[in-house]
């Protein structure tokens, strides 16, 4: 991921801007991550306006604590964990109304989701996103940042205040279990997609 | 960023995804809320470290003599309260700077202060259209009315909460809405109603936004009304009790809509639309056939 990297870099770059109080660069840092973080709200909150609201608060907040918060290594992942934490809060929020059954945040992957070039897409696409959706729900995570948000291990060990070796583990785990419930699926059509 | 060769990497997924675009106005809309927020404050905070050391400094001295008065008082009537008088329609605007408009014989209560740690809540009784504000950066995102029948919670929207009779009203005119009944919840989107009865609640969809609230324009909007019911607005808007001489009369359905600032004038509208009679007793209005 090249891309990433240039745009961490930029990122980096914008927000020690943003320390000196400039909101353009804080509106560069909103227009590059806002689609991304809106995603991953909606994935684990399920309603637009909730996600739309949540990704707000976090900005908003993120400003005026931005001199306690100083120089950032990762704005990206720094961001991604306010997010997640404020995601969480409001689950709880709405479940403390009833307005949601209680647990854990819980991402759910949609067929659409799933790229697939070959014929019967639309079937196989709905049997992959089942079987991603029936994984446990940190393993789902992972999966969610890993590969479609395509953050890095290291990114997702801070968002998800977990250690290194143990997103590695979910990671394997998540993979395994994927690659054997998908052991019916052709070896052709694997073959196809492992690189 | 990992080295993709080490060996603990477990390696790339089976599958691969398609991400879902975000629609670009998306962003713009978020940045214009975000911007307003964080420019607003901006002044807003130094002035009020500046007004928070100027009043701990005047105020501490007075705070023990003080506390006595304020217990009592936040004892006494924490809860502030508005009430409309029969016909009589009123703007309420709360501290979040949302407005609320009442519509006549509805009482509504609201605590002095919020608790910033907490959602906003305020208690209806009668009907009123909010129209709320987004608290984005504060704790207290949520806003919540409280009625005898169901718990409405938003974050910033335009909608209609009306008790008439036995049943409880919600209509959405922008923005989302989760409604909680006693026993069921529903996500409603703009236009949508949910009625809610005892014992059953039903959601009706597409309904005109245009009309939602339009009582505030002292409109009326029928279709296919039944006498019972404009009986029932007749009563709790205006305090009237509506008498039917001709049973035929019970069988009449209306449907239109009617412009009224009060009473005489809607029972004039109803008059003429109904082809009937509409005379007023001390506190009654005597529906019959035109003579």
């Amino acid at each position: 991921m090249p891309d990433a990297y240039e745009q961490g870099e930029d990122l980096t770059r914008s927000w020690q801007l943003v320390l000196q109080g400039d909101a353009r660069a804080y509106a560069g840092i909103h227009g590059q991550l806002h689609p991304v973080l809106y995603r991953y709200a909606l994935a684990m909150l399920g309603n637009e306006d909730v996600a739309q609201d949540a990704v707000q608060e976090v900005f908003i907040r993120i400003w005026y604590k931005k001199e306690t918060i100083g120089l950032l290594q990762n704005v990206r992942a720094f961001f991604f964990t306010a997010l997640r934490r404020q995601a969480l809060n409001q689950l709880r929020g709405l479940r403390s109304l009833q307005i949601l059954p209680p647990g854990e945040p819980d991402i759910e992957f949609s067929p659409e989701d799933i790229l697939i070039e070959q014929e019967h897409a639309a079937e196989r696409q709905s049997r992959i996103s089942q079987y991603l959706n029936q994984l446990p729900r940190r393993q789902k995570e992972v999966i969610y940042l890993r590969f479609y948000e395509e953050l890095s291990y290291t990114e997702i060990a801070e968002i998800m205040k977990v250690n290194y070796q143990s997103v590695i583990n979910l990671a394997h785990k998540a993979l395994t279990q994927l690659r054997g419930m998908m052991g019916h699926i052709p070896l052709w059509w694997l073959l196809l997609h492992l690189f | 960023m990992e080295d993709p060769s080490v060996p603990q990497d477990p390696g790339s997924s089976p599958i691969r995804f398609r991400r879902k675009a975000v629609p670009e106005e998306k962003t713009k809309e978020s940045w214009q809320q975000i911007e307003t927020a964080i420019s607003r404050k901006k002044s807003g905070m130094v002035r009020r470290i500046v007004i928070r050391a100027l009043a701990a400094a005047v105020l501490l001295p007075l705070l023990g003599y003080a506390a006595y008065n304020i217990y009592c008082s936040i004892v006494s009537d924490s809860m502030k309260s508005y009430h409309t008088a029969y016909g009589e329609i009123k703007q309420v605007v709360l501290p979040d700077s949302s407005i609320v408009y009442l519509n006549a014989n509805s009482t509504l209560r609201i605590p002095v202060e919020w608790n910033p740690a907490e959602s906003r809540s305020v208690w209806l009784d009668g009907e009123a259209y909010f129209e709320i504000t987004k608290k984005p950066g504060a704790g207290n995102a949520q806003f919540i009315v409280h009625t005898a029948e169901i718990d409405v919670a938003v974050l910033g929207t335009k909608f209609n909460v009306n008790m008439l009779g036995a049943r409880t009203t919600v209509s959405l005119k922008e923005g989302k809405v989760q409604l909680t009944a006693s026993d069921k919840v529903f996500m409603m989107k703009p236009g949508d109603e949910v009625q809610v009865e005892k014992h059953q609640s039903k959601l009706r969809e597409a309904v005109n936004t245009e009309l939602i609230a339009d009582w505030r324009n002292h409109r009326y909007h029928f279709e296919n009304t039944s006498i019972a019911e404009i009986s029932s607005i007749i009563l709790t808007k205006f305090g009237y009790e509506v008498v039917i001489l001709n049973d035929e009369i019970n069988h009449k359905k209306i449907s239109g809509d009617l412009y009224a600032e009060d009473i005489t004038q809607l029972s004039r509208a109803l008059s003429i639309t109904m082809n009937i009679q509409i005379e007023t007793k001390d506190d009654q209005l005597v529906f019959k056939n035109k003579e």
